[in-house]
């Protein structure tokens, strides 16, 4: 096993993994860091920590060169639009390649290999499908190839779906629902696998893609142990939480509601980011529109989006063996003790059920 | 004063008027970061004879022109000690370590002062400061804009009318996800100054907890969540003259934004930004509404108020919205916290640790 020494530079630091990233290492992980921020506003979970913060545009060469000067290794876990992904991850790569890194480690994603189901090993092709997000991760993964090639040491990773604290979509955005009885596919619609890796878990694998050399120009997938339903996940969170049982049933009543919702979500997407400054002034000045607001968020977020019934009904599975092999990954969260862990964060917070005063005028 | 005059280089007349006297001021606003900009530039500039005049501080000379650009602003400067001689009265907007610095040199050449909270970075700082302003004659206020808002105003009002009875209990929940525009680092990280929400929001709650009961009860418990940076989650538990309390803050997760007050009769309730309205229970009655003063019914007229008050302490017409001396029992709790944290339980955290043991 060869150590990489030195400050390690971590992208999209202000993120859920990236800020997890930079705890871990900083705290546990005997590597000095240096978080990556596009803006200051996005420190405040890594400036808890005595770590180095620098301001970088991942899309600006010269303010990538600054922020990679003098680092050994890099953890990109940076990301947005399709220019900020592929455009950025060229820029880290270049910058990487000119300061002669020991490591660079992509965070890619499961998405690569598309609507897939099955075991799905690292062998599988990518697939493209006009989404940006799965294309944009792709063309960045050619990049670190292009580089690899080259002779840059890069490894990149294709996580399941990362969940734990600070996870907006798997774990906070989940929780909120279950905590205002919102609806959710019914359990026969949700028996696809939810393919679950707690972040330390991945945290653990980028750290051991740092130190060992068997990860270079190899991607692998990251994933838990466990092969449990959508369904499961979802009840055990919501045991968690405390809540009361969840409702199964009245699976034709809830696609019926997903479906009448879609073209309204639709609708809401488009017309905020058209409009969202000015639609934001509403929000903070007129406390009826921000009433409404507020209710129809409520409406769209509780309600299924046609995606998650695709997704929760997909049955596939991705295989972590060639990292057991190659980086010695083996996964140290159960998913109960993750969801241990995350509700624990999730109450802490004030998400769900601290007791702390809730306002509601009679 | 050298001075970046609108069109030209060059300099003016000191605008020091005598008090009662009616006229244009000139203001500098010393700090052209994320609070001048949301704040103190656009109240003044919306002072006819007053926007025009205000002359900008920042050692970032193109943030200041930026600034002057936007809000048609008066002049730039890269050192406020350039400008003491020729305003009648400064707005200190820079990172709270210079406020003692910056607004003490307005202070010792008999400028009046409207700092921004927190008014130091230490008690002894904040009292230093009172001190100067005593002795030269100028007014020193803390721009604790909470005391505006009308929620927090009515509850004042509320506990000093003693309709509620003594008052037994105080709880204050504020947080939401952090997304306040800074344009530098100086709170976060290694760099940082090691103080988070407690030195920014917790400046306005604890001042309101001092202004409602009139005195500084004493920090039972303090924790927050630091791990060597600044804090971005705290809670302050309180007691005194037989009232207890707690503040809890955060800058990670949207918090209710409420605030509660139980008095041996009568309880209030509300949302601190609420503009129209709060409620009152009686023991053992309904919740009645509690109406809030009309004329202040949003953020922008909370900031054209404080900026008008100020102005209107300069010309010698009333006195000082918050005057620095009464900020100071909070400033002082602040600091007791500081010195006193402790961390919270994380076992999230920690939990961290197993997957870096066998490498490395």
């Amino acid at each position: 096993m060869k150590s990489v020494d030195g400050p390690v530079l971590v992208t999209g630091s202000g993120g859920f993994i990236g800020g997890r990233v930079v705890e871990i290492l900083h705290a546990f992980g005997g590597l000095p860091v240096r978080a990556s921020l596009r803006r200051w506003s996005s420190a405040v979970r890594v400036g808890r920590l005595p770590v180095d913060i620098v301001l970088c545009d991942v899309t600006d060469p010269a303010q990538v060169r600054e922020a990679v000067a003098g680092v050994r290794s890099i953890v990109h876990c940076a990301y947005g639009n399709e220019h900020v992904t592929v455009e950025g991850t060229r820029n880290i790569l270049a910058a990487a390649q000119a300061e002669g890194v020991d490591r660079v480690v992509h965070l890619s994603t499961m998405e690569v290999y598309g609507d897939v189901e099955g075991e799905v090993s690292e062998e599988a092709p990518v697939r493209r499908s006009g989404w940006e997000y799965r294309d944009s991760k792709i063309d960045a993964e050619h990049l670190c190839w292009r580089y690899a090639d080259g002779g840059l040491p890069v490894t990149v990773l294709r996580p399941t779906i990362v969940y734990g604290p600070f996870s907006r979509n798997w774990t906070v955005e989940f929780a909120r629902r279950l905590a205002a009885g919102g609806s959710f596919p019914a359990r026969d619609d949700a028996q696809g696998t939810c393919n679950l890796v707690y972040v330390d878990d991945l945290v653990g694998v980028i750290h051991r893609a740092l130190h060992r050399e068997e990860g270079v120009g190899e991607a692998f997938n990251v994933n838990g142990e466990e092969r449990i339903t959508w369904w499961s996940y979802l009840d055990a969170l919501n045991e968690g939480l405390g809540l009361p049982p969840l409702e199964a049933g009245g699976r034709l009543a809830r696609r019926t509601r997903s479906a009448a919702m879609a073209p309204v979500r639709m609708a809401a997407r488009r017309t905020l980011d058209r409009f969202e400054r000015p639609i934001m002034e509403v929000y903070r000045t007129s406390p009826t529109a921000k009433r409404f607001m507020r209710w129809a968020e409520a409406m769209i977020r509780g309600t299924p989006s046609t995606g998650e019934y695709q997704l929760f009904r997909r049955s596939v599975g991705f295989s972590t063996d060639k990292a057991r092999a190659r980086l010695g990954y083996r996964a140290r969260f159960s998913s109960s003790e993750g969801i241990r862990l995350s509700t624990s964060w999730l109450r802490h917070h004030g998400f769900v059920g601290v007791p702390e005063l809730q306002w509601e005028p009679r | 004063m050298r001075v970046l005059e609108r069109g030209g280089r060059g300099s003016s007349r000191r605008g020091k008027l005598a008090a009662g006297e009616v006229g244009a001021l000139r203001i500098a606003v010393v700090g052209c970061g994320a609070i001048g900009h949301a704040f103190h530039v656009p109240a003044l500039a919306a002072i006819p004879g007053v926007g025009e005049r205000v002359v900008l501080v920042d050692s970032n000379l193109s943030r200041a022109n930026a600034l002057r650009q936007e809000f048609g602003s008066g002049a730039v400067c890269s050192d406020h000690r350039e400008v003491i001689d020729d305003v009648d009265g400064a707005i200190v907007a820079v990172p709270p370590e210079h406020h003692a610095s910056v607004a003490g040199d307005f202070l010792a050449a008999g400028i009046p002062v409207l700092c921004e909270k927190p008014l130091a970075t230490s008690i002894a700082d904040g009292a230093a400061l009172v001190e100067v302003g005593r002795r030269s004659g100028a007014l020193l206020g803390v721009n604790q804009v909470r005391r505006l808002f009308p929620a927090v105003r009515r509850a004042a009002e509320w506990i000093g009318s003693g309709s509620s009875g003594t008052v037994r209990r105080i709880e204050i929940h504020e947080g939401a996800p952090f997304d306040w525009p800074l344009t530098s680092g100086g709170t976060f990280g290694r760099d940082g100054c090691g103080r988070g929400v407690l030195q920014d929001l917790g400046a306005h709650a604890l001042d309101m907890v001092c202004w409602w009961l009139g005195s500084r009860p004493a920090i039972t418990r303090y924790m927050d969540d630091s791990m060597g940076g600044s804090e971005s989650v705290a809670r302050v538990e309180f007691e005194g003259e037989g009232v207890e309390g707690v503040v809890q803050m955060s800058w990670l997760s949207r918090l209710s934004n409420t605030f509660r007050i139980e008095g041996e009769d009568e309880r209030l309730e509300g949302e601190i930004r609420a503009w129209d309205s709060l409620w009152v229970t009686k023991r053992g009655g309904r919740a009645r509404k509690l109406g809030l003063e009309p004329a202040v019914s949003s953020y922008p007229r909370v900031k054209g108020r404080m900026i008008e008050n100020f102005l209107d302490a300069i010309r010698g017409h009333g006195t000082l919205e918050v005057p620095a001396e009464e900020v100071l029992p909070s400033l002082d709790m602040i600091e007791e916290c500081y010195r006193r944290r402790g961390r919270f339980p994380m076992p999230w955290h920690e939990a961290g640790k197993e997957v870096c043991d066998e490498v490395g």
